[in-house]
């Protein structure tokens, strides 16, 4: 259903009840927002003030509440994250460098097999970067490599600012990228504790 | 980890389907309705959005079903009403809480008096 006409705050707090509902079943996920959207509508009919809506918002209680109901009334466990959480974002991160590449695939099966986080959390904690930190040395390597070759040569042509940039680039996402996935990841395992 | 939950949330918890049975005993309501007729009731409904979970399980039990209607204002809204198993359940919980309430009351009447 869509309603081109809501309040940005409305659908504001119906994507934070779809989002706290995303362990919820589909169909009572929908259900829900839709009951809670129509509820709206009544409480702050189109023309209502802003305080008049985050009033009624206010009423309606945060999404976590609305959904740990639902999950109650259905008889679905709240998932929490402990140990297992933890232990699969530590081996995204780094069990690709203790263990390569059979380190890394542990930590994938933790996340895609743990309640906590959704589809495309998953699918972000798997493709950036598959492998995770396993690519920083893999850089490392290659770049320096890449110096033997060029100082091996009779005409230096190290300073090829170039290069290096481009080496220095990847690095950095070799770095950055798997440990913004990482906070990502755990900033929803802390939220589900 | 295990904190002591409010006794009233406890209370409500076990009581609301019921009381939500009872508001559509006098015919359908939207949910809106529902809700006002409810929190017309001080300690009743401690956050509005909580209704709409126990609606939808009261729709999967049987006890009410849904009924989709024409509104004034913009698209259709989902009325609520008491189906006859919603009848005899309400029924039912009208006797049990009339005893409920009298051993309670009883019970803490007599802890009064000590």
């Amino acid at each position: 259903m869509t309603t081109s006409s809501v309040d940005p705050l409305i659908s504001g707090y119906l994507q934070r009840v779809r989002s706290a509902g995303r362990q919820l079943p589909r169909d009572s996920r929908d259900e829900l927002v839709a009951q809670l959207e129509e509820h709206l509508r009544d409480a702050a009919p189109a023309g209502s003030s802003r305080e008049d809506v985050l009033a009624a918002i206010d009423q309606l209680g945060e999404p976590e509440v609305i959904v740990a109901e639902e999950s109650r009334r259905l008889g679905i466990p709240t998932a929490r994250a402990g140990a297992r959480e933890w232990w699969a974002i530590g081996l995204l991160l780094v069990g690709g460098v203790i263990v390569p590449v059979i380190g890394w695939l542990v930590g994938a099966y933790l996340l895609w097999t743990s309640r906590v986080w959704s589809f495309r959390e998953k699918l972000l904690g798997t493709l950036v970067l598959p492998g995770g930190w396993i690519w920083v040395p893999v850089v490392l390597v290659a770049g320096a490599s890449v110096q033997t070759c060029e100082g091996n040569s009779t005409v230096n042509r190290c300073t090829g600012s170039a290069t290096s940039a481009g080496a220095w680039i990847l690095l950095a996402a070799a770095v950055l990228l798997p440990l913004i996935t990482a906070t990502l990841l755990a900033l929803r395992t802390r939220e589900a504790r | 980890m295990h904190r002591m939950e409010d006794p009233a949330s406890q209370l409500r918890r076990g009581v609301l389907e019921y009381c939500v049975l009872a508001v559509l005993r006098d015919g359908e309501r939207y949910g809106f309705e529902l809700v006002k007729a409810l929190s017309a009731h001080a300690g009743l409904l401690s956050s509005e959005g909580t209704i709409y979970p126990l609606l939808s399980r009261l729709r999967r039990s049987g006890a009410v079903e849904t009924t989709w209607r024409e509104s004034p204002t913009g698209p259709p809204r989902r009325y609520y009403r008491l189906t006859d198993r919603g009848e005899q359940m309400l029924e039912q919980f009208t006797d049990q809480w009339a005893q409920f309430r009298d051993a309670v009351d009883d019970l803490l009447g007599k802890d009064s008096l000590k």
